[in-house]
C-alpha cells in the first residue's frame, strides 16, 4: 500500500507541470470495473464433497475492483483484488485481499513512460508476454518501468525493467529475477515514403529479454556422488519477426531462440530453446483460409527457475488448437506443451451466399478446422544418457523431424444458417484425440489409466425468437468415446441438454443438465444439472445459478488450471463506468 | 533517416547492456563431494507434517588440533600466543555443499527417508577426531530445524529429542576467541547434549599468515557461510541459523538465550547416524 502510494505521488510529482488543482479535477475523468464472484458450497457425497474437504470453507469469493483516472496524456490507476478465501480451483496462494497492480502512465509527445505494474506483449509472445485472465487466476504483471518510443514515424521501441507477480508475495532477496527487455517494430511502409503506396506491406520486428536471478546452489546426487550444478544468474532470449501483407494475404512469422536455461521445468537441462511460429493467411468477403505451423523446443521461460507451478511465466505459447465454446467440447483441452512440441492448423471459413439455392435466404455459414500436434523428435547427446537427463544439454532434435507420442488432433466442422426471421440453427462435429498420460499426468507412455482418447462430439445449438425480444435457445450436445475408462472420475460418454429463456435485453434463465450416462463407474453416472438466471441493466450485470460443476481442466490460450467438482450457488455481479 | 541511425544505434547498445546473458560451457555439473570408502548412513524421519523444500547437510568436523591461537584473556590460558591451544570441533569439509542437497519438499509425519553418503579423510586429518554433523535446513529460509552427531566410533549415545546448532566464526589470530570458544563448551555442558557445535573459522582473522600462524582451518563451505551471512566480526555465532531479537548472527552473550529458546519447540525431525570406516 506504501508502494502504491509512493508511485502515485511521484507519478502526480512527475507529471504536475501539465496539471494544476483545479484541471486535475476539471479534466480528470475516472472509469472503472468490478467484479464479484461468489461461490456457497454444498456437500454432495456422490461428488466426494464432505465436510472435511469443504474445511469450513463453505463460501468463497474473488473479486476485483478497477479504477482508472485520465487526464490528458496522463492515466494513472490500480486494482484491487480480494480472495476471501478463494473460489475452488484458484491457487490457495492467492487468499488473501490488497492491491497488487498500480501503475501511473504519461505520454509526452512520442515518448510514453510508464512506472508501477503494466501489461506488455513483444510480436506472438514467444519471448515476453504479460497478461492477465482472470477465469483461469493467472496474473504475470510486470512491476516496473516501461518506456514506449516512436523516434520516427513507423518505429515504435519498447524498454522495460521490472519483476512479475506471483500472487500475493512481494519481491525481496532474489525471491524471483528481474526481467529486462527491449523491443523494436519498424513498419517499412511508413518509414520510408518511397514505400508508402506499395501494395505489399511489411512490418519486421525483433525483441531481446534477459532475466537475472540470484542463484541458489542447486545439488545432485548421482551414484552416490554428490554434484553442483553450474547455474546461469542471466537466461536471455531474443526473437525476430516478420509480417507481411499483400491484399487479402497475409503472413506473420516469428522465430524465438533462447540461451541455456536450466530450470525445474525442463528437468535442469542446458540445451537451448527454441520456437517457430508461422501463419499464413487469406480472407475476401464470404472466404477465409488459414494455414499455421509451429514448433516449440525448450521454450518454457520463467523468471525463477525452480518455480513448477503456473506462475512466473516470461513468455507465452500460443496454442494451435480452435478454442472451444460448447461445454462437452471442453473435456478433452488442450494443454501446450511448452517442453517441446510441434503441430499445424488449418481452418476454412465460407459462407454459403443468401439467395443462393444451397445458401438460403440469409447465407449459410461453414467452418472446418484441423489441427495435429506430436512432440518433437528428441534424441540421446550421447550413448549410455538417456533424453532429458538433468544436468546435461538435454537432447539433440531435428528441427523438422516429428517425435512420438501424438499429442492432441482435432478436426471441427460448423455449420450455422438463419432459416427465417425466427429461427437460426448451429450444427457442429468435434473429433478429437486427445493423449491423456501427457496431457494430464506428463507421462510419456500411455497406461490403461491415462489412455490415448478418441472423442466424436456431435452439437446442435438453435435458437427460436417467440417475439422480438423473447426467445428461445436450445443446446444438444454428445459425446461419445470408448477409451475414457481409466482413473479419472470422469468418463465415458456424455449427454447435455440446455434450454435457455432470453428476454432481450434484461433477463435470461437457464437450464441444463449434462449426464454423464456412459461412466463405466456406475456409481458416477451421474446429472451435472444448473439452473441459473442472470439480468443485466446497462453495463451491469448480475447472474446467480444453482447446480452441480465436474471436475476437469479448464484452458485458457493453452494455460490450463484444474477446477474441482463442486455442487452449490453462484453469484456473480460485474459492472464498469 | 538520421534520427533512425541513431535510434537504431541506441537500441543496440541497451540491447548489449540489457545483453546479460550466461552461456554456460560443459562441465554443468561440478562434482563437489563423494567418492571415498567410508560410509555415513542415515536414517530421517519427519514428525510434523511441514511446507516447503527441506535440505540435508552433512558437515565433517575434527576436534584435538594441537595448533597456536592468539588469546587476551589470561584468566583462561597464555597471552598473547597459545602455543598448544586445542581447536575442537572445527569444519573440516561438508559432504553436501554449502547449503545442503535437496531432499524433500513438503515432508508429512509418514516421511521416511534412507540415505548413505560416501567419504573420504584426508590426509592431514586425524581418522579418531573425526565426527559427523547432519542437519536438516529449510532450502528457502535456511534455517536450521535438526541436528544430529555422530564420531568415527559410533560412540555418542543418540537420544532422540530436539537438538541445536551453534554454528560459531572464529579465527586463530583473533583475541578474544578462546573466551567465547570457552561459553560454548559450557554451554555444551550445561545443555546435556542438546548443543552440538561447529567451529567455522573464516575472515580475516582466520587467514593463514606468517609462522606460528599458518595453518589454514579455512574451508570453501566455511567462507561461503560467513560471507552470506556477512557477521560483524569474530567470534560470533549462530544458533540454527535462526533470527534471534531481529538478528540471525549473535555475540556470545545471546547464545544461551537463543538456544534455550529453541529448544522449548517441538522436535520436527529425527536424524540417526551411523559411521561406516573401511579405510
Amino acid at each position: 500500500m506504501k508502494n502504491l502510494l509512493v508511485v502515485l505521488i511521484t507519478g502526480f510529482m512527475l507529471f504536475s507541470t501539465a496539471l494544476n488543482a483545479q484541471n486535475f479535477i476539471d479534466n480528470g475523468r475516472v472509469t472503472g470495473s468490478f467484479q464479484f464472484d461468489g461461490q456457497y458450497y454444498i456437500q454432495d457425497d456422490k461428488l466426494g464433497i464432505t465436510d472435511s474437504t469443504l474445511d469450513g470453507k463453505l463460501f468463497r469469493m474473488n473479486g476485483f475492483g478497477n479504477i482508472i483516472y485520465t487526464n490528458g496524456n496522463f492515466r494513472a490507476g490500480f486494482r484491487y483484488e480480494a480472495y476471501l478465501p478463494p473460489i475452488a480451483g484458484y491457487n490457495a496462494k492467492y487468499e488473501g485481499h490488497g492491491i497488487p497492480y498500480y501503475f501511473a502512465e504519461y505520454q509526452f509527445k512520442n515518448i510514453q513512460i510508464t512506472v508501477g505494474n503494466f501489461y506488455e506483449q513483444f510480436g506472438n509472445g514467444l519471448v515476453l508476454r504479460s497478461y492477465e485472465e482472470w477465469t483461469l487466476g493467472y496474473d504475470n504483471s510486470i512491476r516496473g518501468a516501461r518506456v514506449k518510443f516512436q523516434p520516427y514515424k513507423g518505429i515504435m521501441l519498447k524498454g522495460l525493467i521490472g519483476t512479475q507477480r506471483y500472487y500475493w508475495e512481494p519481491y525481496a532477496n532474489g525471491n524471483r529475477g528481474i526481467v529486462r527487455g527491449l523491443d523494436a517494430e519498424f513498419y517499412l511502409n511508413e518509414m520510408f515514403s518511397g514505400m508508402a503506396d506499395f501494395k505489399t506491406k511489411i512490418i519486421i520486428g525483433g525483441s531481446f529479454v534477459s532475466n537475472y536471478e540470484k542463484v541458489k546452489d542447486k545439488t545432485l546426487v548421482r551414484d552416490t556422488v554428490i554434484y553442483k550444478y553450474n547455474l546461469p544468474s542471466n537466461v536471455a532470449a531474443y526473437a525476430g519477426r516478420l509480417r507481411l501483407i499483400h491484399g487479402g494475404f497475409q503472413f506473420n512469422a516469428e522465430y524465438a531462440y533462447k540461451i541455456n536455461n536450466p530450470s525445474a521445468m525442463n528437468n535442469y537441462i542446458y540445451k537451448n530453446g527454441e520456437s517457430l511460429l508461422a501463419t499464413f493467411s487469406y480472407s475476401r468477403k464470404g472466404l477465409g483460409v488459414s494455414l499455421s505451423g509451429k514448433r516449440i523446443d525448450n521454450m518454457s521461460y520463467k523468471s525463477r527457475s525452480s518455480e513448477l507451478g503456473e506462475a512466473l511465466d516470461i513468455n507465452y505459447l500460443p496454442p494451435l488448437t480452435r478454442p472451444q465454446a460448447y461445454s462437452l467440447a471442453t473435456i478433452y483441452p488442450y494443454a501446450t506443451q511448452a517442453n517441446g512440441e510441434m503441430g499445424i492448423q488449418g481452418q476454412i471459413n465460407f459462407t454459403i451466399p443468401k439467395k443462393s439455392k444451397l445458401g438460403g435466404k440469409y447465407g449459410t455459414k461453414i467452418e472446418l478446422n484441423y489441427s495435429n500436434i506430436f512432440n518433437i523428435d528428441k534424441q540421446a547427446v550421447a550413448d549410455g544418457i538417456p533424453v532429458d537427463s538433468t544436468g546435461t544439454l538435454g537432447y539433440k532434435s531435428d528441427f523438422f523431424s516429428i517425435g512420438q507420442p501424438k499429442y492432441f488432433e482435432t478436426f471441427n466442422f460448423v455449420i450455422s444458417r438463419k432459416f427465417n426471421s425466427k429461427f437460426k440453427m448451429l450444427l457442429s462435429y468435434v473429433y478429437q484425440v486427445y493423449n491423456q498420460a501427457v496431457l494430464e499426468e506428463g507421462l510419456f507412455v500411455s497406461t490403461p489409466d491415462y489412455p490415448t482418447i478418441y472423442a466424436h462430439i456431435g452439437i446442435a445449438d438453435l435458437t427460436y425468437k417467440l417475439t422480438p425480444t423473447k426467445s428461445l435457445r436450445m443446446e444438444i450436445q454428445h459425446l461419445y468415446t470408448d477409451q475414457d475408462k481409466g482413473s479419472t472420475k470422469i468418463k465415458g460418454n456424455w449427454i447435455l441438454g440446455l434450454l435457455e429463456f432470453n428476454i432481450a435485453p434484461k433477463w435470461f434463465f437457464t437450464v441444463f443438465d449434462e449426464f454423464n450416462y456412459g461412466n463405466p463407474d456406475k456409481d458416477m453416472q451421474l446429472h451435472y444439472y444448473s439452473v441459473a438466471m442472470a439480468y443485466v441493466q446497462g453495463t451491469s450485470r448480475i447472474a446467480l445459478s444453482y447446480g452441480r460443476q465436474r471436475e476437469g481442466l479448464l484452458c485458457v490460450g493453452g494455460v490450463c488450471r484444474i477446477v474441482p467438482a463442486a455442487n452449490g450457488i453462484t453469484l456473480t455481479l460485474s459492472s464498469s463506468f | 533517416m538520421k534520427k533512425m541511425k541513431k535510434a537504431i544505434y541506441i537500441l543496440a547498445v541497451i540491447g548489449l547492456i540489457l545483453g546479460a546473458c550466461d552461456k554456460i560451457e560443459e562441465p554443468y555439473l561440478k562434482q563437489i563431494s563423494g567418492g571415498g570408502d567410508n560410509i555415513v548412513h542415515l536414517q530421517i524421519e519427519f514428525l510434523e507434517n511441514l511446507e516447503g523444500k527441506y535440505n540435508l547437510n552433512v558437515f565433517i568436523i575434527e576436534s584435538g588440533i594441537i595448533s597456536p591461537q592468539k588469546n587476551d584473556e589470561a584468566n583462561i590460558g597464555p597471552t598473547p600466543d597459545w602455543m598448544d591451544y586445542e581447536h575442537n570441533h572445527l569444519l573440516r569439509s561438508s559432504l553436501t555443499g554449502t547449503w545442503g542437497i535437496e531432499l524433500i519438499e513438503n515432508p508429512s509425519t509418514d516421511s521416511i527417508l534412507s540415505i548413505a553418503l560416501p567419504f573420504a579423510i584426508e590426509e592431514g586429518w586425524e581418522t579418531d577426531n573425526i565426527s559427523i554433523v547432519v542437519f536438516l535446513s529449510n532450502d528457502d529460509t535456511r534455517e536450521i530445524i535438526q541436528v544430529s552427531e555422530q564420531d568415527i566410533f559410533n560412540s555418542i549415545a543418540n537420544e532422540n529429542i530436539r537438538k541445536v546448532l551453534l554454528e560459531e566464526f572464529t579465527g586463530h589470530i583473533c583475541v578474544n576467541c578462546p573466551e567465547a570458544t570457552l561459553q560454548a563448551h559450557f554451554l555444551q555442558h550445561s545443555f546435556e547434549g542438546k548443543l552440538i557445535l561447529v567451529s567455522i573459522h573464516a575472515g580475516d582473522l582466520a587467514t593463514p599468515g606468517a609462522a606460528p600462524y599458518d595453518a589454514n582451518f579455512t574451508t570453501g563451505p566455511g567462507n561461503e557461510i560467513f560471507n552470506y551471512y556477512e557477521p560483524v566480526g569474530v567470534p560470533t555465532g549462530m544458533v540454527n541459523r535462526a533470527d534471534y531479537q531481529g538478528s540471525t548472527v549473535l555475540f556470545k552473550d545471546s547464545w544461551e538465550p537463543a538456544i534455550q529458546e529453541l529448544l522449548n519447540l517441538p522436535q520436527q525431525a529425527s536424524i540417526e547416524i551411523e559411521i561406516e570406516v573401511n579405510e
